[in-house]
């Protein structure tokens, strides 16, 4: 009776307890790493951007996402440059990358973002409602519960990128104007 | 008491009980022959002759001989297949008793066959727990439907429905926990987890558990999507499939933990669960607010 009633305690404790609520990691930052990355892919830098690392600045703290793109560019480049993740708390250092993620809670700071990217061959993604009618390339949206993304052509290649027609294609497109 | 002494005085009493359900029954030679040799400890005689009555026209209507091939393949067992969870002799053992009791008219004998089924009930279940595993689970599942007949031929009316609940989560559990360890090699599990939760919510559609491994199980299916069926090489038109595969997974878990939490809001593992869901869908108001709940509640303990 003793061994019984042992069993039946086993029986009921592992239903909820027997594994780790909740999954590893963060499906979002992984799934906007994948979509940095992609980016590559599609959208041509002038050639002076074609030598030394490849820089992908992180403006603002997204722990998860740095995780995942630091992740990333140990087993991944561009090309034949090697990926190297950067993140910035502050202005000044936003430095010259390749691409510029600006996190929602520095969002308010576009237009001087902006200003200090001027003359430089920077994507700029960003993450809030309207930012690509606003100055940045591609803007993170969300739609219908997933992760999508806003183009804006024209922003891009005021910063002598080349963007093509297929990621026009798979992007929500955004005019100027907007 | 050591337990050899234990086990004498055990089948002395047994056997005191099986002359008293014998007393009013029209026995065969071979019943007789069979109850003479387990007197005697000789199992093996006393099968010989069992079997040889259960072959006669007359055994299959007879409580007593049934009986009494119930309590030979109960004793074989215990002597032979004690540790074999696929034991033929403790099938035949159940089947007897079964038969018996569900002809029986004696209240006497009844009762001893009720104690007998209550004793390879409890075998069985400890055999349907031992044997949880991913290598045996089929054989612990066997085990199990026999417990059951057993504790139903001995109690019709025992809640079997509780007992039923408890065993299909902790084997749901132990599906998830294997899928859990290596989820590409154990990708079936994952399907296994989830058909033998599902079993519980039809058993009963409010179990907490089962509600809240359902939620939990698609969650981390819709992350498990994202990061193991994904690849950095993908096109973007891919991952687009991948994600809606995983939103999918993320919509579907979500009635399951957002009944678990309405019926324990003050769990914190509910409430890690849905901020999470809410979270993978992107719905940062409502994880967030799960998120509050959950510090709150931390902060009342």
């Amino acid at each position: 009776m003793k061994r019984l009633l042992v069993i039946v305690c086993c029986f009921l404790l592992p239903s909820v307890f027997g594994f780790q609520v909740g999954p590893t990691g963060d499906a979002n930052a992984r799934l906007k790493a994948v979509f940095l990355y992609n980016f590559t892919r599609y959208i041509e830098w002038p050639e002076e951007y074609k030598a030394g690392n490849f820089v992908i600045n992180v403006y603002g703290s997204n722990s998860g996402l740095l995780m995942e793109l630091n992740n990333m560019a140990k087993v991944k480049n561009v090309g034949s440059q090697k990926i190297e993740i950067k993140q910035t708390t502050v202005l000044e250092g936003i430095g010259k990358p390749h691409i510029l993620y600006v996190t929602p809670e520095n969002s308010s700071q576009l237009s001087d973002i902006i200003s200090k990217l001027k003359g430089k061959s920077t994507l700029l993604v960003t993450e809030k409602p309207g930012l690509a009618g606003k100055g940045s390339a591609i803007n993170f949206v969300i739609v219908d519960n997933k992760q999508k993304f806003e183009l804006n052509k024209t922003n891009a290649e005021k910063y002598s990128l080349k963007v093509s027609s297929a990621l026009v294609n798979l992007a929500i497109p955004v005019d100027k104007d907007n | 008491m050591n337990k050899r002494k234990h086990i004498r005085i055990f089948l002395a009493l047994a056997l005191a009980m099986l002359s008293g359900v014998l007393l009013n029954a029209q026995t065969s030679m071979h019943v007789n022959a069979a109850f003479m040799y387990l007197q005697q400890g000789q199992i093996d005689s006393a099968k010989k002759e069992i079997d040889l009555r259960m072959k006669e026209p007359g055994a299959a209507n007879d409580p007593d001989s049934w009986y009494i091939n119930g309590f030979v393949y109960k004793e074989l067992y215990k002597k032979y297949e004690n540790t074999n969870v696929e034991s033929p002799y403790r099938i035949v053992a159940k089947d007897a008793f079964i038969k018996s009791i569900g002809i029986d008219t004696s209240k006497v004998r009844i009762q001893a066959t009720r104690d007998n089924l209550r004793y390879l009930g409890s075998r069985f279940y400890n055999d349907a727990a031992q044997t949880l595993d991913t290598l045996n689970y089929k054989k612990s599942t066997i085990n199990y439907n026999y417990y059951r007949e057993c504790t139903l031929a001995a109690e019709p009316n025992f809640n079997i429905k509780t007992k039923d609940v408890e065993y299909y989560n902790a084997l749901g559990t132990m599906f998830n926990t294997a899928y859990t360890a290596d989820k590409k090699a154990n990708i079936k599990y994952f399907d296994l987890a989830r058909d033998t939760y599902l079993k519980v919510l039809t058993i009963d559609p409010n179990d907490y558990k089962a509600n809240f491994n359902m939620g939990l199980l698609y969650w981390n299916k819709g992350v498990d999507v994202i990061y193991n069926d994904i690849n950095l090489d993908d096109s973007i038109d891919v991952v687009f499939d991948m994600q809606d595969r995983s939103v999918e997974m993320f919509k579907q878990s979500l009635p399951y933990a957002e009944k678990a939490y309405l019926m324990e809001p003050k769990r914190e593992e509910t409430l890690i669960v849905l901020s999470g869901i809410y979270y993978s869908l992107n719905d940062f108001q409502k994880s967030q607010m799960f998120q509050q709940m959950l510090e709150d509640l931390r902060k009342q303990k």
